[in-house]
């Protein structure tokens, strides 16, 4: 686990983690003013368009060819991006024919997966206070989703 | 089963899935490859879209920049993510923590367009918090 860098109150992974929190939760409001203003189609292109522009700038970023074994990395990467994309279609969908005041919050229950394979699958080791953690995670995550 | 409850958890497992597939990328190249890989993957999703449009997007300036920048909002969500990954985060770890964004928005919504927070979400708001203190607790 990555340690703590100097002059740093927090490891890095974490201060990394939290940046992700603070941008996703920022871009869930965000995104809400796009959507009042333009269909979900629309929005879909506009939404593409910014992240390939992003995807262009880090190009030119020196670090953007290192890896070890870049064939399986980038396989993975791209399965991340189409899984994602694939929740998108079936979330839609489930929304057109169900209740959104169901789906919202089970679907917001998605960690409940990454941990099981995490754990299971990928053989991570979580401690007494993670787990405790998690547990009121997913109540403060299924909570917020309501 | 209900069709939408099948789709819904389906859905529930390909986002839970992505946290996992995320950590493994990053084992083996940089956050920026892993970064500039995963965001070609939205090419299809975003062509897919413009075909479902035989219109266009029809819509004024400022709606194209909200639209670009939720993209570039999204998008540095997800670079971070991936160097959080990179830095020896776990997936198990967090991911859950990321999933509370909503407090995040949640907060700029009642503050910016005043929604109300229902009695369920101000509980959320309070535990999210605690929950990601015993998440980040690390032994060493």
């Amino acid at each position: 686990m990555g340690g703590y860098s100097r002059g740093r109150l927090m490891p890095r992974w974490l201060l990394l983690t939290m940046m992700t929190t603070l941008l996703w939760g920022v871009w869930g409001f965000e995104a809400k003013l796009v959507v009042d203003r333009a269909t979900p189609f629309a929005a879909q292109v506009m939404f593409t368009a910014g992240m390939l522009m992003l995807g262009a700038a880090v190009l030119f970023s020196r670090d953007r060819y290192r890896g070890v074994n870049r064939a399986r990395g980038v396989f993975y990467a791209v399965l991340t991006g189409i899984l994602g994309g694939v929740g998108n279609v079936f979330f839609l969908i489930a929304l057109q024919n169900g209740k959104a005041s169901i789906i919202v919050p089970l679907t917001s229950l998605a960690p409940v997966v990454t941990v099981l394979v995490g754990v299971t699958v990928m053989r991570e080791k979580v401690n007494r206070y993670q787990v405790v953690g998690l547990a009121l995670a997913l109540v403060a995550i299924f909570l917020l989703s309501l | 089963m209900n069709s939408w409850l099948a789709l819904s958890i389906l859905a529930l497992v390909c986002w839970g899935i992505t946290g996992n597939t995320q950590k493994i990328s990053t084992n083996h190249i940089s956050t920026q490859l892993s970064f500039i890989a995963f965001s070609l993957a939205f090419v299809p999703v975003g062509v897919a879209a413009l075909l479902l449009l035989p219109e266009g997007v029809h819509a004024t300036r400022l709606v194209w920049a909200l639209g670009i920048l939720s993209g570039i909002l999204n998008g540095l969500g997800a670079l971070t993510s991936f160097a959080a990954f990179s830095a020896g985060a776990k997936s198990s770890v967090a991911v859950p923590v990321m999933y509370l964004a909503p407090l995040i928005t949640v907060l700029m919504a009642r503050l910016f367009l005043h929604e109300q927070i229902s009695v369920a979400q101000w509980a959320g708001i309070f535990l999210a918090p605690v929950s990601a203190w015993l998440l980040s607790m690390e032994s060493n």
